[in-house]
């Protein structure tokens, strides 16, 4: 079991009648309430960390971690993105050290994962 | 086509460089890991609330994809608790009353609904039908040049038979008013911030009045999932599953086209008839992505699998489109050069995923090249070279799974 597993914890508080059988259409609708597991990742040590962890107000580090690596137009695009079409509140001054801890990262995530096939 | 498909699950810290900063001890235990064929494509696999163990593409906002070996083994129908998970922003609800929730039809409409999931299902015609979803970027991780965005295997998509009431059904009932242009679709989730644009689609006013799409309160027999957009999702058959919108709460017939954020300059695609331009061309006119293209997979076996020579295998495998149906399926074991005629099974309608097979025998030591190649009802097929697009959209190439016989 990993630890998404053991957090992993739905409770089901049916009126009247379990949510599976919401075929039925003489069943009360039940409550349903779930539990997210935990984040898992976090943002590597770079420079400019405190700058990046901005990202972390709308979405989980992974979101950066899957992405091939990009170069420093790319990046720069997506958090001009961030700030402008998605109101992420990024200050025109950190815009480029946000940049450079991405590019950072690239260099990262090669380092630690297949190029090296460490785990 | 020289990536590697190379699918393997093992253990070990997901992406050493996280194991440095806030870890506890429980996170720092081993994780199960599965790879992706493509660089940065280690992901970890979780078991969620309501599913079982799936690829996590992001925690938050979460983004699940299911195997394909969960697809070889399900054959037409995804299981809904391996059905792939995919939500904008971060807001999604974690609780749901269904007996509470309400679907508000408002807009250019003669009188203005507010609709229970009780009241869809007692006084709407039940309607079912089965029907693929599939996320427009299903695949994005294959494309080459690589693209940001959710890198995403081929795991993204799902076929469920799903039950509802026609949207057409409740906009007759509300009566559409004169000037009416698009119906736009809300659900209940909705963005971390005020300034983020909410996730709203918007479908012109004769798609929306299509016969199949549907209200879905039911998903192979079952209620949906949470995660899936319980109690009530869109279901757009044959279109790329950004309009099937979850929580479905918010219904608004529209005189304009809509041009927000999430219609433009989100999800639009190259118009143009591949859908796709040459890496880094400029000023390309683009319209909302829609339709879904014919695709197939191999499920049976993963690549570099070894297999038992001297004796037939049989080789498994989905086809859909979206919306003529699967005409025909084409296999080759020699990499496209020879295709011979694959068997289809069950046909469980046009929006479904039409499962196949076909056979051949291995010799030891031969390395061979399987492929599936699928045509429609149309006579569309699938692309023998990928397309590409700067969002990673409809890609269709035919996929190559290389085994080794033994």
């Amino acid at each position: 079991m990993n630890k998404r597993s053991r957090f992993a914890s739905i409770l089901l508080a049916a009126l009247g009648a379990a949510a599976a059988s919401a075929d039925n259409a003489s069943d009360a609708p039940a409550t349903v309430q779930i539990v997210l597991p935990a984040e898992t990742a976090r943002l590597a040590p770079g420079p400019n960390l405190a700058a990046a962890q901005v990202c972390m107000v709308c979405h989980s580090a992974d979101y950066i971690y899957m992405q091939p690596p990009l170069t420093r137009d790319q990046w720069r695009s997506e958090v001009v993105k961030m700030k402008t079409a998605f109101g992420a509140p990024i200050l025109d001054a950190d815009v480029d050290a946000i940049v450079r801890y991405l590019m950072s990262q690239n260099a990262a995530q090669i380092a630690t994962g297949q190029e090296k096939g460490a785990d | 086509m020289v990536t590697s498909r190379r699918i393997f699950i093992r253990s070990g810290c997901t992406l050493g460089g996280f194991a440095l900063l806030g870890r506890s001890t429980i996170a720092a235990a081993a994780q199960k890991t599965l790879e992706l064929p493509m660089v940065n494509g280690k992901r970890e696999l979780a078991t969620y609330p309501q599913k079982r163990e799936l690829m996590v593409m992001t925690a938050r906002p979460v983004q699940l994809e299911t195997p394909l070996s969960l697809v070889d083994k399900a054959g037409a129908f995804t299981p809904n608790d391996a059905f792939f998970v995919r939500w904008h922003l971060a807001g999604v609800p974690t609780t749901v009353d269904a007996a509470m929730f309400r679907i508000k039809v408002h807009g250019v409409v003669h009188e203005p609904l507010s609709l229970s999931v009780a009241d869809l299902k007692a006084n709407f015609e039940p309607v079912e039908v089965a029907a693929v979803c599939q996320c427009a970027g299903n695949s994005r991780g294959l494309f080459e040049p690589r693209v940001a965005g959710g890198q995403w295997g081929n795991g993204a998509m799902g076929n469920a038979l799903w039950k509802g009431a026609r949207l057409r059904d409740i906009l007759n009932k509300a009566g559409i008013g004169a000037g009416a242009v698009q119906v736009r679709l809300n659900g209940a989730d909705g963005p971390v911030l005020p300034a983020t644009p909410d996730f709203v689609k918007t479908l012109d006013v004769d798609v929306a009045l299509g016969e199949d799409v549907i209200l879905a309160y039911s998903m192979n027999g079952a209620a949906l999932p949470l995660l899936n957009g319980y109690p009530v999702r869109l279901v757009v058959p044959g279109w790329y599953a950004t309009y099937w919108i979850k929580m479905l709460n918010d219904i608004e017939v529209i005189e304009r086209v809509d041009e927000t954020f999430w219609m433009k300059p989100a999800y639009r695609i190259p118009d143009n008839a591949c859908a796709c331009i040459v890496p880094g061309q400029q000023h390309v006119e683009t319209v909302p992505i829609n339709r879904m293209n014919v695709r197939s997979f191999i499920t049976s076996f993963a690549d570099g699998a070894t297999v038992t020579a001297a004796r037939i295998q049989v080789v498994k495998g989905i086809a859909f489109d979206g919306g003529y149906g699967i005409a025909r399926v084409l296999f080759s074991t020699d990499g496209g050069k020879v295709w011979t005629e694959a068997v289809l099974g069950k046909d469980h309608g046009r929006y479904s995923f039409r499962e196949w097979h076909a056979g051949f025998t291995p010799k030891t030591g031969q390395h061979y090249d399987l492929r599936c190649l699928a045509i429609n009802n149309i006579g569309e097929s699938q692309r023998l070279t990928p397309r590409w697009n700067p969002s990673g959209y409809m890609r269709n190439v035919v996929e190559s799974v290389r085994v080794s016989g033994v």
